[in-house]
């Protein structure tokens, strides 16, 4: 329990949040990455696209230029070929084109092989290119109309001279006495808080101007004058010029050069406003007048020279009949132009060229100016050196790319060469290259992609902040929803905490229809159907309880009644145990005894049968002892024979001799008697052969016998002595014998002694066992009735030991029955305190 | 487990079977209806016309030609007027240049085949708006190679160059492949003569006329067709000026430049197949009109948008070939 309470608890709306907040905040951050990059493609290839657009139209609008003024060209040229001029006619000719088109004020002019050139010259017909109808001056020069100031009046918006306030300016100009006098009452916050005015003023390009006035203040104070275009944006043409009055009349002098084209309506201005101070200011006497007029005019360039052929218009012409545009190179007048050029179909052997010079300043407006993309910027390139033709920065005209210290122009200058002009990246610019048609030119527009990117950074940080509103209002949105949808789960989560803890008095009280709602309506039938069952589950306890009671006081009872039993069963057991005992000892020492007495008893019975043994060894020793003695002088007797024999041997073998010695000579005779027998023999001759054969032979056996006859001698003499060795020993045998016998009747004697002795110890063991086997007898029966006694004595104590088992089980289960009687009771006791815990 | 696997089979079988059945349907091409806008009619359109008409219906496709005779409204008309009646893809002849963009809106979501004339790179489409022509630049090219290698020794060649007309696709790809050749190789180019003699023989010759009494030299002669070669030709000999030295160059192989190459007067062409052209440019449009990529096309540029077919080189070993 204590384990489950220490476990973190996290709500649903946590986990919820915990769950939908991070996929949401991911789902955004990739929408709104994913519209990110695909606005970046976006707005790149829409600034790719815009480009080449742009670059697109800036080269066809140079183009068209160029093929406008070529195709006057060939106009004019064709009308050459077609109408045979002579010189003069050639001329005026000319002449005619001089300042005929702004485009190509120098008009169209003609050479031959000799270097000689035929040029238009200026006429005094009004020009052409006059864009602007300038009156006049007075016949003083001055350009200022009422330039003293004839007429009295106040001054106004309208009429010659004008008088303006604005800006919080407060001011009165009154003409009086040739003067004009401005009184100031609030100078305003602008220099042209209060104004005089006289507009409609003819400035001509060139030419240089002076303006004077005589001019006092009531005190000394400054003021502002200057010429301005209010037809083009209030351009100066002569700068706002601070002038200091005095209270003396002073004249003052300023001078200008126009630069700009001619204007009808320059406007010369006094301002008064915002000076410093509001003193009164009087002017007269305004003069502008035209100084020197614009500088030279174009001469004509006079007579055959080389360094025509050699120019650079003169030789391309030579290459083509078509006119055609040559490179930029600069003019006399160190201009940069170009020419369009080509030969003159004329009848005759000469060659002609025609050309006509073309600034390039136009076709730099088209390529500064006519860009169409915000930040992008253009240059135009010739391709065949790689030098710049026209550009903004000024410095890079007419150099080669390649010499540029710029890696995006010398980028540009390698591609271009390369004649790789696809659309590129070159050093962080978008570039884009277009090829002017009929020219060998290429226009190359490029805008830096920081320029492009930089809206794009601007969507992104808009989209950044959108995510983190969005998300912000998100989570806020799904954190109410959430609370929302969850309270009822809140409450009913209260309901359920309160049953956990035993009050089934709450109620939920829930309205919703969704699982929710029906989960508060299940609880509440909970709780209904659980508050009748404790209550009757109460009552059954209550019931439960008091039987439990008396079940245990009559338990505890019984204990008590089994307790006495049992402990006069285990006195008795002690008594019997006594009885028992006193009988096993009489038994014991009874047996003992008899097993004494036994033991003796078969002591002396071992006794008496040694006792016979004993005689009967002894007999048998005495029996043996007398055969000793009989045998002895049987071999004293047999002593005595063998020394006869022996005796009788000694003799016969003497006879023996004697007879070997008879058998020896009559050998000895014999061999004679052979001997004599062979001589006869020989002597008989041929008839003694035979006989002296038997002759020989029988001296050989007399020999032989002879020889047998000392064998016999030896082998006797041998035996003699032999016999005389058994004589002597014999005779020691027989001494030894004979002092045996002695000893051995000594022996017998004794033996008889001690036979004598043992008969009588046997007879007197026989009596002592007779009286032992009486003693066993009645120890014995003695053994056998205390052995009886004993073993009754044991099975009384048997019996009363399972008694006092019996009675100690009993007491055990009674002790155990109040034990659990005990222990009812007490969950009867629980059951109502848990009960009692619960609020119905 | 076995359900699944025979439900997956019977599905890849069937849905082999109805691709295949797709397939034969495609295939036959009897449904693809070609429309020729030409820029007029006369011998050259209508020998184009006739061509197309033999090769589409080798094809199994139906064939119609119509002769715009130079006028924008007219092709646009004729545009409408064939995708009304079912067209499925056009050979289209641009009378100018500058109206591809209004031919695609008259064709709709229709197929467009380009031919003779070169339609802006911008208003090509991958498998939609495709050019199919020569590969002029190649023709300068092969012009270029050729006096490079006849001029290997010369560190400086002086070139007389006639051009067609300004705009016209066959004279800005040819002279440029021309250029580019020469400059790459590094040696000094001198353009003694430059003008457009408008494909024109006569003009060809007055202009040389005009160029030969400037005295300036000559090494070769180079024109972006054959008419112009023979004019120049003309008038170098008119002059009475020896032309043994000096090459000539056009392009086309007409009959009069092969005769002119077969005589020596000429030294070099470049072969355009014509009937390669139309070949390809029919099978060009029956593979858009069937949705078919266009990669396994010969001369399929990289882009998809163009379909250039190589110029071959014609000089005196090989000219009897071309005659």
């Amino acid at each position: 329990m204590s384990k489950t309470k220490h476990e973190k608890f996290i709500s649903i709306k946590t986990k919820l949040l915990g769950i939908l907040l991070p996929v949401m905040v991911f789902i955004i951050i990739v929408l709104i990455g994913l519209s990110y990059f695909v606005s970046k493609r976006v707005v790149k290839s829409d600034a790719q696209k815009l480009l080449t657009t742009s670059v697109e139209s800036q080269a066809s609008q140079i183009e068209e230029w160029l093929d406008k003024n070529l195709a006057s060209f060939c106009m004019a040229k064709q009308a050459f070929e077609w109408i045979n001029l002579d010189d003069k006619q050639m001329q005026s000719f000319l002449d005619s084109y001089y300042a005929f088109n702004s485009n190509f004020p120098g008009g169209i002019y003609i050479a031959d092989m000799d270097g000689r050139v035929y040029r238009g010259r200026e006429t005094k017909r009004p020009s052409a290119r006059a864009a602007a109808v300038l009156r006049e001056p007075d016949q003083n020069g001055n350009y200022i109309k009422d330039a003293n100031f004839k007429k009295n009046g106040k001054l106004s918006g309208n009429g010659i001279w004008q008088f303006y306030t604005a800006l919080g300016g407060e001011a009165e100009a009154r003409i009086q006495d040739k003067e004009v006098y401005i009184n100031t009452t609030s100078e305003g916050t602008a220099d042209y808080s209060v104004q005089l005015v006289q507009p409609a003023l003819p400035i001509k390009e060139g030419a240089t101007y002076k303006l004077s006035f005589d001019a006092y203040a009531d005190q000394e104070r400054t003021i502002k004058t200057g010429i301005s275009a209010p037809d083009h944006d209030y351009k100066r043409y002569l700068e706002d010029t601070e002038v200091k009055l005095s209270k003396e009349k002073q004249t003052f002098t300023y001078e200008f050069t126009m630069t700009d084209s001619d204007d009808a309506n320059g406007r010369l201005e006094f301002n008064l406003g915002a000076m410093g101070s509001s003193a009164g200011v009087k002017i007269s006497n305004v003069l502008l007048v035209k100084i020197s007029d614009a500088g030279s005019s174009v001469n004509n360039k006079g007579e055959g020279s080389a360094s025509v052929v050699q120019s650079e218009w003169f030789q391309e012409a030579l290459g083509r009949v078509n006119m055609g545009f040559t490179n930029a190179y600069p003019d006399e007048n160190g201009e940069q132009v170009i020419s369009a050029c080509g030969m003159l179909r004329k009848d005759d052997k000469g060659v002609y060229v025609i050309s006509a010079d073309l600034s390039l300043d136009k076709i730099s407006v088209y390529v500064n100016s006519f860009v169409k993309m915000e930040n992008a910027e253009s240059f135009l390139v010739n391709t065949e050196d790689n030098t710049v033709l026209a550009s903004r920065d000024t410095s890079l005209i007419s150099k080669p790319l390649d010499s540029l210290d710029n890696n995006f122009m010398k980028e540009a200058g390698k591609r271009i060469s390369q004649n790789n002009l696809g659309l590129a990246e070159i050093d962080g610019n978008i570039s884009v290259f277009e090829k002017v048609a009929g020219t060998e030119w290429v226009l190359v527009s490029y805008v830096p992609s920081e320029m492009v990117y930089s809206d794009l950074d601007f969507i992104r940080n808009i989209m950044v902040l959108f995510g983190v509103v969005s998300i912000v209002i998100l989570m806020v949105l799904v954190e109410r929803i959430i609370h929302f949808v969850i309270r009822p789960v809140k409450k009913l989560t209260d309901v359920i905490k309160s049953m956990t803890g035993g009050d089934f008095t709450v109620i939920s009280q829930t309205k919703s229809n969704d699982e929710i709602g029906i989960m508060g309506r299940c609880v509440e039938k909970f709780i209904a159907v659980m508050s009748s069952m404790i209550a009757s589950i109460d009552s059954v306890s209550n019931k439960l309880h008091n039987q439990a009671d008396n079940s245990k006081n009559i338990s505890e009872q019984m204990f008590y009644a089994s307790k006495e039993q049992n402990n006069s069963m285990k006195e008795l057991n002690n008594t019997v145990e006594q009885l028992s005992l006193s009988v096993g000892e009489i038994a014991q020492s009874a047996t003992t005894l008899a097993m004494l007495v036994e033991e003796t008893k078969e002591d002396g019975d071992g006794v008496n049968s040694k006792m016979k043994e004993t005689v009967d060894v002894s007999k048998t020793g005495m029996e043996a002892m007398q055969d000793v003695s009989v045998a002895m002088q049987d071999i004293n007797i047999s002593m005595k024979k063998l020394q006869f024999a022996i005796d009788e041997v000694g003799r016969a073998s003497e006879e023996i001799t004697n007879i070997t010695k008879v058998i020896g000579e009559i050998a000895d005779e014999t061999n004679l008697l052979s001997l004599n027998a062979s001589i006869e023999a020989a002597r008989a001759g041929e008839a003694g052969k035979g006989f002296a054969v038997v002759a020989l032979e029988i001296g050989k056996l007399a020999q032989t016998s002879v020889d047998s006859v000392q064998d016999i001698n030896k082998l006797v003499l041998e035996i003699k002595n032999s016999v005389k060795d058994v004589v002597v020993q014999a005779g020691d045998s027989v001494e030894s014998i004979n002092s045996s016998g002695v000893l051995i009747r000594n022996a017998v004697e004794k033996f008889d002694i001690i036979f004598e002795n043992i008969a009588l110890t046997g007879n007197l063991v026989q009596n002592m066992i007779q009286k032992v086997n009486q003693v066993e007898d009645v120890a014995r029966n003695v053994a056998a009735i205390s052995e009886e006694q004993a073993a009754s004595s044991q099975e009384i104590l048997g019996s009363s030991d399972i008694l006092v088992e019996q009675a100690d089980s009993l007491m055990e289960s009674s002790g155990n029955v109040a034990k659990e009687s005990e222990e009812l009771t007490n969950s009867a006791e629980e059951l109502a305190v848990q009960i009692g815990n619960f609020k119905i | 487990m076995g359900k699944i696997t025979k439900a997956v089979l019977l599905l890849v079988i069937a849905s082999v079977l109805l691709m295949g059945g797709c397939q034969d349907k495609k295939q036959t091409g009897s449904n693809v209806k070609i429309y020729y806008t030409a820029v007029e009619s006369g011998d050259y359109y209508e020998g184009w016309a006739e061509q197309l008409k033999e090769q589409a219906e080798a094809g199994g496709a139906e064939f119609e030609a119509g002769y715009a005779e130079n006028s924008v409204e007219t092709q646009v008309a004729q545009v409408k007027r064939a995708l009304e009646e079912g067209c499925s893809v056009f050979l289209c002849g641009l009378v100018s240049t500058d109206i591809a963009a209004e031919i695609k809106a008259a064709a709709g979501e229709t197929p467009v085949v380009f031919i003779n004339n070169a339609p802006p790179d911008r208003q090509l489409e991958k498998d939609k708006y495709v050019y199919v022509a020569s590969d002029e630049y190649m023709a300068g090219q092969y012009q270029a190679e050729y006096i490079l290698e006849k001029f290997a020794s010369k560190e400086e060649i002086n070139v007389v160059l006639l051009k067609g007309p300004k705009e016209a696709s066959g004279t800005t790809g040819r002279t440029e492949g021309l250029k580019q050749t020469l400059k790459s190789s590094g040696k000094k180019i001198n353009y003694v003569f430059e003008d457009n003699a408008n494909w024109n023989e006569d003009i060809a010759k007055e202009l040389t006329g005009m160029f030969l009494k400037t005295g300036r030299q000559a090494d070769c002669v180079v024109a972006n067709n054959d008419d112009m070669a023979i004019g120049a030709v003309s008038a170098f000999e008119e002059a009475g000026i020896n032309t043994d030295s000096i090459l000539f160059l056009g392009v086309d192989a007409s009959a009069g430049g092969c005769e002119a190459i077969a005589g020596g007067r000429m030294d070099f062409t470049v072969y355009q197949p014509m009937s390669s052209q139309i070949e390809t440019a029919v099978k060009t449009a029956l593979n858009l009109a069937e949705g078919k990529n266009l990669e396994e096309i010969e001369g399929a540029s990289g882009d998809g948008k163009y379909i250039l077919l190589p110029f071959e080189k014609v000089d005196a070993s090989n000219v009897s070939k071309y005659q």
